[in-house]
């Protein structure tokens, strides 16, 4: 009995011992991203192609529904990933001024020089200048989006300029469905909607110069550029026949139900502004052909004086220190080149900033024009409130989630907004 | 008595090589054990691997590490044998209070005390903001109606039904209280989801998949965006916890009011008492204890109340709670050191309900 008792234990101690020393044998890379379910599905066929270029390598992605919390408390901890798919640039230049990132290696940001428009590497450098984010799947904002059948079959065509948009939407108020279906409610982020909404404005009234600024603090919230960007979403929002249920419907209608709005029978609005990604909220029997049913124009600038700016976001993905062996190097390299994109554009609800990807593999026409729009733009600013410290971004969600709600005036939310910034 | 004396000659320190034979053992095993820990930490192995890892060392390890402490006790001169193995029983529950609950405590009240990213030393600043900043003094008036609201009502509509059930037929009062417990078997997040369907809101003219919404557009009236109205939407929230708490109180009261001996009772009748004043003379101080223990837990879970707020509105229309505001702080704005002062308010505001709760715990034991 004595004698089974040790044999156990030391059999217990050497096994263990030899299945550590095993499994450290294997080359893993372990990827923690922000998107689960069909995205993650498509990245696991981006995955593929790296793994069955690079045998011996195993790459794992993981996700949380909460990935910003999950991934603050494993770099609090010290517990870093290898790789990670950071969707906002506040929370990369937080991390990198912490010390917890590596920057990209040589050979990844040649590839991002010669793949890439500027502003793409632009936005994956740090406050030290050095880049650290490669991006791979990205959106781009301030599309308004229409029901191409009824569109045209009640003979109003695409408006070139702010001034024709306004004379569109005025003339749709007495026909049979609203001019525009908004929902903004989103659980706990209940209050994107409307901040993108304000930097799309932004974009079109101020000079990206003034938007920068507007980030980094340097423009306040209470201030006449934000103010005047407000004021030109209330004359939309606040116009009880602009908008489908009037504002008070706003904030409690979901961003996902509001763009099934343009298909619904009867029809309950005519345009829709989201980003690119709004084709994923639509209702299945319009989703299986895009092409047909879909029609999308840019939101017109209003200071025409200024060049177009597009806003656009994305994640990007960025090695942590001490991580940056070849092999995590060697899928940095990739996501940086257009075959990582190709497997992705192939099944649809992804589009991609790289220079040399295949266009051809897109499967809808539409995704395809919005990459278009994307790689044809002079000019790109990210979205400002992701871009924005953290605490900022919660309070400017709060704060226009309490201006359109009735939970305070203008200046008062402003102030609290700025409020943020003393920290 | 023969055991002893047998082992009398054993354990007289005579053993050194045994005792330092077992105590290498140890330190291969906590070796080991370390090994494992930073093992399963990097989680990137197969799971099966980890599965059996994880398996083996949970049992077999905690066994292999519990016979070697005791077998090394054991070896030592009785006097210290008995003063030491009363601990060993007791240290893991030890060690774990203290390295879950103590310890956190503690680190969150230092953390309180720094800065957002916890690197400046700040004072009572993040003291100063718990106290004073909008969505503070909102999350306080709002706890208050959860408070007296929610655990008011649970504790009052659970005794009602209980005293009420008890006078029904059984097999009523069985399915009484079914219907009324139920819900407590339906997570926090769960109900919110629930509830979600019966507040929500389609503007005029859409159809209505909200059930109140749906029964009250049928009925002429215009829809209702409840949720966004700030005048009533923290008392909607309120009545979820309602629906789920009354059950709990039921059941406790009503197994309270079973004990009521029927002799106190029927002496009353006798004595001409009418059925309410029974009820509040007799019925209610006999369970005081009871009602006192309920409210408190009821209490205690308003006060910490954040997954139907959460789930519901996410604290905005000016439905802010302090679990949800401190959840805000920590993981939206991270804040670490605002998050941590607002969790060190809820934690005082809790205590006193906690020392109430335990000390009439205590009253009920000695009873026994």
């Amino acid at each position: 009995m004595k004698h089974a008792k040790i044999a156990f234990a030391v059999t217990l101690v050497t096994a263990s011992l030899a299945t550590l020393a095993l499994a450290q044998a294997t080359k893993t890379i372990n990827v923690l991203g922000a998107f689960g379910g069909a995205e993650a599905t498509k990245f696991q066929a981006v995955i593929a192609v790296f793994e069955a270029k690079n045998p011996g390598i195993k790459v794992n992605y993981s996700t949380s529904a909460d990935f910003n919390t999950v991934l603050n408390v494993r770099v609090q901890s010290g517990d870093y990933p290898d790789i990670a798919g950071i969707p906002q640039p506040g929370v990369m230049k937080d991390l990198a001024a912490q010390g917890a990132l590596a920057p990209v290696a040589a050979a990844t940001s040649a590839l991002i020089r010669k793949n890439y428009a500027p502003a793409w590497a632009d936005l994956g450098k740090a406050d030290d200048k050095k880049i650290y984010g490669v991006f791979h799947r990205v959106n781009v904002k301030g599309l308004v989006f229409y029901n191409k059948t009824a569109f045209e079959g009640a003979g109003y065509k695409v408006p070139k300029t702010w001034v024709e948009l306004q004379a569109l939407t005025k003339s749709m108020e007495s026909s049979k469905a609203a001019p525009w279906c908004v929902g903004m409610e989103s659980g706990g982020a209940t209050g994107w909607v409307a901040t993108d909404w304000l930097e799309n404005i932004m974009l079109r009234t101020q000079t990206t110069k003034i938007y920068d600024q507007w980030i980094s603090g340097a423009v306040h919230f209470n201030s006449e550029p934000v103010k005047n960007a407000f004021k030109i979403v209330d004359s939309i929002w606040g116009n009880p026949k602009a908008v489908y249920g009037g504002r008070g419907s706003i904030a409690a209608t979901s961003f996902l139900d509001s763009a099934k709005g343009l298909f619904t029978s009867p029809q309950q609005c005519w345009l829709h502004m989201q980003g690119s990604f709004a084709t994923d909220f639509l209702q299945d029997s319009i989703k299986k052909n895009l092409d047909a049913n879909v029609g999308v124009f840019v939101l017109p600038m209003i200071n025409t004086k200024l060049p177009t700016t597009l806003e656009v976001g994305g994640d990007q993905w960025v090695m942590f220190k001490g991580k940056n062996r070849p092999e995590v190097q060697k899928f940095m390299s990739f996501l940086a080149t257009g075959a990582s994109a190709d497997p992705w554009s192939k099944l649809g609800g992804g589009l991609f900033p790289h220079k040399d990807q295949n266009l051809d593999a897109y499967s809808t026409k539409l995704e395809r024009s919005f990459t278009e729009i994307i790689l044809s733009a002079k000019s790109a600013r990210f979205d400002a409130s992701d871009a924005m410290p953290s605490a900022v971004n919660q309070a400017f969600w709060k704060g226009t989630t309490d201006w359109v709600t009735g939970g305070g005036t203008l200046d008062s939310v402003l102030n609290d907004i700025d409020a943020a910034y003393k920290k | 008595m023969v055991q002893p004396s047998s082992s009398q000659p054993r354990q007289s320190t005579s053993n050194p090589t045994t005792l330092a034979g077992l105590i290498a053992a140890l330190v291969v095993t906590l070796f080991v054990y370390f090994q494992v820990f930073l093992f399963l930490r990097e989680g990137t192995a197969n799971p099966w691997i980890i599965f059996i890892v994880s398996l083996l060392w949970g049992i077999g390890g905690i066994w292999l590490l519990f016979t070697l402490v005791t077998s090394i006790v054991d070896l030592l001169p009785s006097k210290y044998r008995q003063g030491i193995m009363p601990w060993v029983f007791a240290a893991p529950a030890i060690l774990l209070v203290f390295y879950y609950l103590l310890i956190p405590t503690f680190r969150t009240f230092w953390l309180s005390l720094l800065d957002a990213k916890s690197d400046k030393f700040v004072g009572l600043d993040n003291y100063i903001f718990a106290f004073t900043s909008p969505a503070m003094l909102e999350s306080f008036k709002n706890n208050l109606i959860w408070i007296i609201f929610g655990g008011g009502l649970s504790v009052a509509l659970g005794l009602l039904i209980a005293a009420l059930s008890d006078r029904t037929r059984p097999s009523f009062e069985v399915s009484v209280k079914t219907l009324v417990f139920l819900p407590m078997a339906i997570s926090m997040v769960g109900a919110a989801v629930i509830w979600k369907l019966v507040y929500q809101y389609s503007p005029a003219g859409a159809s209505q998949i909200g059930l109140l919404n749906s029964i009250g557009t049928t009925l002429g009236a215009s829809p209702i965006p409840f949720m966004i109205t700030r005048s009533i939407n923290t008392y909607l929230l309120v009545i979820i916890l309602i629906w789920m708490q009354t059950g709990f109180a039921l059941v406790v009261f009503a197994a309270a009011i079973k004990g009521l001996p029927s002799e106190l009772l029927e002496a009353a009748r006798i004595d001409g008492a009418t059925e309410l004043q029974s009820f509040f003379k007799i019925t209610i101080p006999y369970i005081q204890v009871t009602i006192i223990s309920v409210s408190t837990t009821i209490v205690i879970s308003t006060l910490k109340v954040f997954d139907i707020v959460f789930g519901m509105t996410g604290g905005n229309y000016g439905t802010q709670v302090i679990a949800n505001e401190q959840y805000t702080q920590m993981f939206r704005s991270f804040d670490y050191g605002r998050g941590a002062a607002v969790a060190m308010v809820l934690l005082i505001a809790v205590l006193p309900v906690v020392y109430f709760n335990v000390r009439d715990f205590g009253k009920e034991a000695k009873g026994f």
